[in-house]
């Protein structure tokens, strides 16, 4: 609505009582259809979003996520069972606290886990998809061979590290104080790109030798659990080169093909390769 | 766990490090009360916010501040300073913490009954209720154990009575039910990091507190001065000025 009112488009506001529980006033008096209506309002008031909107919304995303983390806490400290257990035992073997809780979580749930058509859709592309992430992830991954095998001093490595610190500090300071709808992506964009560009200089003055600083933020984010996407954000043309000096200057990539021999998340692939990329490139 | 005790002192130490630390939001709003503490007027307050952000961060955009300085400036007067020595911990507590099972579970214990102390101090919340992040409490009492284990041994704390949880499913309030303040001293906790290394020491000892940050570890050879960042550092700076000195 605020983008419609920017836009100049004007719109009558939707009434309060469909989305906000307590704006629904009960009737003073015994009038049946007055009290009838107020029964109806209270059923159909829509005052969350759908289970399928949390891959939307990243803060229903947040929200569920935080929801079913602490009810999952509250359950086994309870009941010294797992939420997702509890919900699936049969009701003749729950005893009243457990249905009682059980109640409570749907009440207090901030997304609404109804069988409605969109929502079946989501849980079957969720059970389609459910465990491949945790299998890609537990692949070893052998970093070496992006490095370019420059030796540097620990003295660079920390003074890098102190930046990468604050780069981290900064990125969640973003997470913190920017505005989570969808419409800001590109002010998240603009900001993380103006991040880098300091991390890049400050960087600079430390480590002038860009293959050194390349292979320090690699050990930075490949020592450890952290996230990788801060090496290919400030070194990631370093890093292709070093892959191309080791690779004998040939890139090779998968293309889809229905007879290939790589088979990946239900598709077929195979492996073309481009020599000579750094001088002009002929394709294999 | 970031629990400042005396933020006059941390406030200060921030102004002259110039560094907004973990929590710029919470920083900012200290200097707000800060500056509210010794008289300054509101324009003035968000004209010093400010400075001490360019200061920090010659690169900030004060306009994604906006927001967040009007709300600091605007709650600046709600509270005072919280200016704490120490939290006492009393013989009485710790004996009622050492009947739980387990060294894991008396440490968790230790840390909650730290937490709601300070909260008594701090925030005047008189009903010993605790409701800090579990991961970061666990973080705190240096309980290393999976998610799920962690509500199990809340539940063995719940049971045993130690302490009581909110009624409510999504809420983890947790309320302490043995603080006893009439009785004698035996611990003074001036420092929120490491309260399960804190408590472990005073039982049994064999931790050591850095020379350098004042973190609390446990010792990992007798003549140990510093924590392992620390050490490497420091180790790293000497060894660079010694072959400095060796090729000058």
């Amino acid at each position: 609505m605020a983008i419609d009112k920017t836009k100049g488009i004007v719109c009558k506001p939707m009434p309060k009582y469909w989305y906000d529980y307590r704006s629904i006033e009960k009737p003073a008096g015994d009038n049946p259809d007055e009290l009838e209506t107020y029964e109806l309002n209270r059923r159909i008031v829509a005052n969350r979003k759908p289970y399928f909107m949390r891959y939307i919304y990243p803060q229903t995303m947040r929200d569920y996520k935080s929801f079913i983390s602490r009810a999952n806490l509250s359950c086994l400290a309870e009941f010294r069972i797992r939420l997702d257990a509890l919900e699936s035992m049969p009701v003749e073997e729950c005893t009243g606290g457990m249905r009682e809780f059980i109640n409570s979580c749907k009440r207090l749930n901030p997304i609404s886990d109804n069988n409605g058509v969109m929502n079946r859709i989501c849980r079957k592309i969720e059970a389609e998809f459910a465990g491949g992430a945790k299998e890609d992830a537990r692949a070893e991954f052998d970093y070496s061979i992006m490095k370019s095998g420059a030796e540097y001093n620990k003295n660079t490595f920390y003074e890098i590290k102190k930046l990468y610190d604050r780069h981290c500090q900064r990125m969640s300071e973003l997470a913190e104080t920017h505005d989570r709808r969808v419409t800001s992506r590109l002010d998240t964009a603009d900001y993380r790109a103006s991040v880098l560009h300091k991390f890049h200089r400050d960087a600079a003055v430390i480590c002038s030798n860009f293959k050194e600083a390349c292979d320090i933020v690699l050990d930075i984010c490949y020592q450890r659990n952290s996230t990788k996407q801060f090496a290919w954000d400030v070194a990631s043309s370093m890093i292709v080169e070093n892959l191309l000096e080791k690779s004998g200057n040939v890139m090779a990539y998968p293309v889809p093909d229905s007879d290939g021999d790589i088979e990946y998340r239900g598709r077929k692939y195979s492996m073309r390769e481009i020599k000579g990329v750094r001088d002009g490139y002929s394709v294999r | 766990m970031d629990i400042v005790l005396d933020e006059r002192k941390w406030i200060t130490g921030v102004l002259e490090s110039n560094d907004l630390g973990r929590r710029p939001v919470y920083t900012v709003a200290t200097y707000a009360r800060y500056l509210h503490s010794i008289g300054v007027e509101r324009d003035e307050m968000r004209k010093r916010i400010e400075e001490l952000l360019i200061r920090c961060d010659p690169d900030v955009n004060l306009v994604r501040w906006g927001d967040r300085i009007e709300m600091a400036v605007k709650h600046a007067r709600d509270r005072g300073l919280i200016q704490i020595d120490a939290i006492d911990i009393t013989q009485a507590e710790i004996d009622t913490i050492q009947k739980a099972m387990g060294i894991q579970r008396q440490k968790l214990l230790f840390t909650l009954l730290c937490v709601a102390k300070y909260n008594m101090m701090a925030f005047g919340r008189t009903g010993g209720w605790v409701n800090t992040n579990i991961a970061e409490l666990f973080r705190t009492a240096n309980v290393v154990v999976g998610v799920d284990k962690r509500g199990l041994m809340l539940g063995d704390l719940i049971k045993d009575g130690f302490i009581s949880k909110s009624r409510r499913p999504d809420s983890v309030s947790i309320r302490v039910n043995f603080i006893e303040s009439n009785s004698d001293t035996v611990m003074r906790i001036s420092d929120f990091r490491s309260l399960g290394f804190q408590y472990d020491n005073y039982l049994h000892g064999g931790y050591i507190w850095c020379a350098e940050c004042g973190l609390i570890v446990r010792r990992a050879g007798w003549r140990q001065k510093y924590c392992k960042e620390c050490g490497t550092a420091i180790n790293s700076t000497n060894t660079a000025k010694r072959y400095r000195d060796s090729v000058a």
